[in-house]
């Protein structure tokens, strides 16, 4: 108690600096940015402090022996990859026979995320999802005939893949209001080695892989946490108008709030990976019991499999357990003047009417130490407009051809150390944190107008701001 | 004046008095230490042991040199005798890992001094067919790479540029988790070669010697064998001069705030006891049924050379050097301590703690029976643990203790 109080003046004194230095050093700032207390803990207590290579692999802190050994289990199943089946020599047999990835940390390397597509290399952590036009927004994307809902580009000996990806890239120009110039690079897409007859003009979305930390805490959003932020008619007149994507139960076929992946096109955790499994990496399980072998792929239906289910119960809880269990990086210099005043424009810019941080957890079906903390994931989970520069125009779901899910943030600063790269967005085709920003459009557009607008050492304090998170 | 100089009187009195009361029941050499002394004295250790890891290394790459001049089976057990003790020396460095230090910390415009070499040096569980070829009927567990592997593809360059091309094959870690080029297991592939006997056979790997002679490709072996163990030994080189009392982060460390320095230095200790060596080092392979015919070796430490054991004890002992500031005969300030400065009951708990574990990791080191044997007889759900956990329940009460001292002395480690 005492050093609570202790703390709470050593704070008034810093803020007390901080104000004096601010005012001294530059007068345009109107208000003085300054450090609040405990805003470093964006998971509560519940973060790590490790800035190593290793920072998103943390479980949650005290967790008891039997905790930690199913996370264990789990975190060894994730990166261990799976072998196709029959291979009595393993519990972990049953892959493809058409996938996109090994193990789950091919593209979720270290807990962290994927690469984008590069022309004739197996998949670092992006696929591509297809579909046909016509699904109603209460219905998920039809499928292409012979090819289903995603491209599988690789497959065991005894099938054959569906097809491969070839990339390009196309330069966009742009210049800030200070007169820098910048580049972007747009992808395009197109298939190659189709095999099963050519797929056609069809809606095509892809999707890198994320980091999957604090997830638990994100399961544990109750809706209401999500649908506060909703301004579908955007009736404050912002320019923001965000909305939450309804989609299907895969276990009792209700129409829940989206919260997982890019287009919130998933209510449950527990769905998530079993449609990770099995779309990516061809694994059945309780949720998803047959194999991903659209008619024609007869070599596909024909092959051996690894047990019904392949991933077991078990296997899946563990898995459940460890990416729900997986902690949040607190946040690093925090109190550093670039970085405060990053924050401030942060705010000011608005880009925290979507990037939002106060939610506090509710109910947990997987620990209790997982309900009623406060996070700041600086996501509203909703659906946003991002403009046609982004748009992917698959609609999924609610979510129409221009809308994404509002990113998490937290986590950002450290996918440089834990991934050796910094490709963000959707597809990876942002090469830093500063394109993507400069990609963003449709509601973002005001935010990205204004971040055109800064100075180049405000542009810097963002970044610091941004990779403090 | 008169009045001062008597209350300075009654003051250090009573100071002596204190002293004498708190020395009671401990080691009469053991005067008052500070946070200051203790943070001096870990960076101290850290560059002793760091240096001791770059000298076995240096002398690890003259057996290889050694064994790649002149390939014979002595030079090869050699080579291998050499990996094994430099590997000793490294083990108890472990526990300078998580301290946010240069080890696992990306150069940065805030980090000049960050080297983010862990990984290079120690990543695992490799994929051997990254490397160089397999077994025929292993690839299910080692991978698929074998013809294309580094070592068997004759397109690729061997060189230090290769290996560390985070963006192209061939470099640590540049295709996923697994594809793991460098480092201490690197090495130990090469020279062991895959485990593939039973684990009740109680033998390492068994690669040939003649794989550096008449096999295919012997001289690209024999390079890569140089080029990684030159990799481990630069890698190695550029912690010791960052340590060193002028160095880059030596001085960064020495000017952190005092509270922050014994956070991140007691981390460190925290981390390889209740994280990393109890859970993904030891429960793991364990738990994992999902390894070589159930045996988990595939999630065994040092799966080639059978010395998982041995870097338990290493990786314990470099929990136990940071705690109570000691590395040899070196001995000093340390966490130890500050505890039991604040409360020597505490510091009792963490000492029973320390000497449990110890214990406890020395069974598994004395056991007749290898650890890739002993992992399959037990599982961390059995309702009467075997010595394999109960090191991992001794590990983790140990962190306990650790986390609980610090708080005491007022670092928050949760």
């Amino acid at each position: 108690m005492l050093r609570t109080i202790k703390e709470k003046i050593t704070l008034m004194l810093l803020g007390a600096i901080f104000l004096f230095s601010g005012c001294s050093e530059n007068k345009k700032y109107t208000s003085i940015p300054t450090y609040e207390e405990g805003e470093e803990y964006a998971s509560g207590n519940l973060g790590t402090f490790s800035t190593s290579g290793n920072a998103f692999g943390f479980e949650i802190k005290n967790l008891s022996i039997a905790k930690k050994s199913l996370f264990a289990k789990g975190n060894s199943l994730f990166n261990n990859p799976w072998v196709a089946a029959p291979a009595s020599t393993t519990a972990r047999d049953g892959l493809g026979p058409t996938f996109n990835a090994r193990a789950c940390a091919n593209c979720h390397a270290k807990d962290g995320r994927g690469r984008p597509m590069v022309t004739g290399q197996n998949s670092g952590g992006l696929l591509m999802r297809i579909s046909l036009p016509g699904a109603s927004d209460t219905e998920a994307p039809f499928p292409v005939p012979k090819y289903g809902n995603q491209i599988q580009d690789r497959s065991n000996p005894d099938a054959s893949f569906e097809a491969k990806i070839e990339i390009n890239y196309e330069t966009i120009t742009g210049t800030y209001a200070d007169g820098t110039s910048y580049e972007l690079r747009k992808p395009i897409y197109t298939f190659t080695d189709e095999q099963f007859g050519n797929i056609g003009n069809v809606l095509m979305s892809p999707r890198i892989g994320q980091q999957t930390i604090g997830l638990g805490l994100v399961s544990a959003l109750p809706e209401s946490e999500i649908l506060k932020y909703e301004d579908e008619f955007d009736s404050n007149n912002d320019g923001i108008s965000g909305r939450a994507n309804y989609v299907l139960n895969a276990e009792t076929q209700q129409l829940e709030v989206g919260k997982y992946g890019w287009k919130a096109n998933v209510s449950k955790l527990k769905q998530q990976i079993a449609s990770a499994f099995h779309g990516d990496m061809g694994l059945t399980s309780s949720m998803f019991p047959e194999n991903n072998c659209p008619t024609p792929q007869l070599e596909c239906q024909d092959a051996p499999n690894g047990g019904k289910p392949e991933v077991t119960d078990k296997q899946m809880e563990a898995i459940l357990f460890y990416q729900s269990t997986l902690a949040v990086p607190n946040r690093r210099n925090v109190k550093d003047t670039s970085v405060l005043r990053g924050k401030q424009l942060f705010t000011s810019m608005n880009c925290i009417g979507c990037h939002a941080i106060d939610q506090v957890t509710r109910s947990s079906e997987i620990l209790p130490v997982l309900e009623n903390v406060k996070i700041r994931p600086y996501s509203d989970f909703l659906l946003h407009d991002m403009g046609e520069g982004l748009a992917d125009n698959r609609p999924d779901f609610k979510a129409n051809g221009r809308e994404w899910r509002t990113q998490p943030l937290w986590g950002l600063g450290l996918i440089a150390t834990v991934n050796n790269h910094t490709f963000l967005l959707h597809d990876g085709r942002a090469r830093s944190i500063e394109e993507a920003i400069l990609w963003h459009g449709g509601e973002a557009e005001n935010s990205k107008e204004k971040f055109k607008n800064l100075s180049a050492e405000e542009r810097q304090q963002v970044l610091d701001f941004l990779n403090s998170l | 004046m008169k009045r001062t100089g008597k209350f300075l009187w009654v003051f250090a009195v009573g100071l002596l008095l204190c002293s004498c009361a708190d020395n009671k029941n401990s080691n009469a050499n053991d005067a008052k230490v500070t946070k200051k002394q203790v943070i001096a004295h870990y960076a101290t250790i850290v560059l002793q042991n760091y240096t001791k890891a770059l000298e076995d290394a240096k002398v690890l790459q003259t057996a290889i040199t050694t064994f790649t001049t002149i390939p014979t089976e002595a030079n090869f057990t050699a080579a291998k005798n050499a990996w094994l003790a430099a590997r000793d020396s490294y083990g108890t460095t472990e526990a300078f890992r998580e301290c946010n230090g240069p080890i696992d910390t990306s150069k940065s415009s805030s980090t000049p001094w960050g080297i983010g070499n862990e990984g290079q040096m120690n990543a695992w569980p490799i994929d051997e067919s990254y490397i160089d070829y397999v077994a025929t009927g292993t690839e299910p567990y080692a991978g698929s790479y074998d013809a294309n592997s580094i070592i068997n593809n004759k397109e690729i360059t061997i060189s230090v540029a290769t290996l560390t091309d985070p963006n192209s094959f061939g470099g640590n870690e540049s295709q996923n988790d697994k594809s793991i080029s460098t480092g201490w297991h690197a090495i130990e592939f090469l020279l062991w070669g895959q485990d593939n006997t039973t684990p009740a056979a109680n033998l390492p790997g068994q690669r040939p010697y003649t794989d550096y002679t008449t096999a295919n490709n012997a001289d690209r072996r024999k390079q890569y064998l140089n080029v990684v163990t030159q990799l481990l030994v630069d890698d190695l080189q550029s912690l010791v001069d960052t340590w060193k009392p002028d160095g880059m982060y030596a001085s960064v460390f020495a000017k952190l705030d005092e509270d922050t320095a014994l956070r991140q230095l007691i981390n460190g200790a925290f981390f390889i006891a209740g994280d990393e060596l109890s859970s993904e080092r030891i429960i793991a392979p364990v738990d994992s049924t999902d390894g070589i015919e159930n045996s988990g070796q595939e999630d065994e430490h040092s799966c080639f050379a059978d010395n998982t054991d041995k870097d338990i004890v290493a990786n314990t002992q470099g929990v136990y050097n940071v705690v109570f500031g000691q590395y040899e005969t070196a001995k000093g300030a340390s966490f130890y301590d500050l505890v039991k400065q604040v409360d020597e009951a505490q510091a009792k708990r963490l000492l029973a703690a320390a000497d449990e574990a110890m214990a406890k990791v020395n069974a598994i080191d004395n056991s007749a029976a290898p650890f890739d044997l002993l992992i399959t007889k037990e599982n961390s759900t059995d309702t009467s643990f075997g010595i394999v956990m109960q090191s991992v329940v001794a590990l983790q009460d140990w962190a306990d203790e650790i986390s609980a001292s610090a708080t005491l002395i007022g670092i928050n480690l949760q």
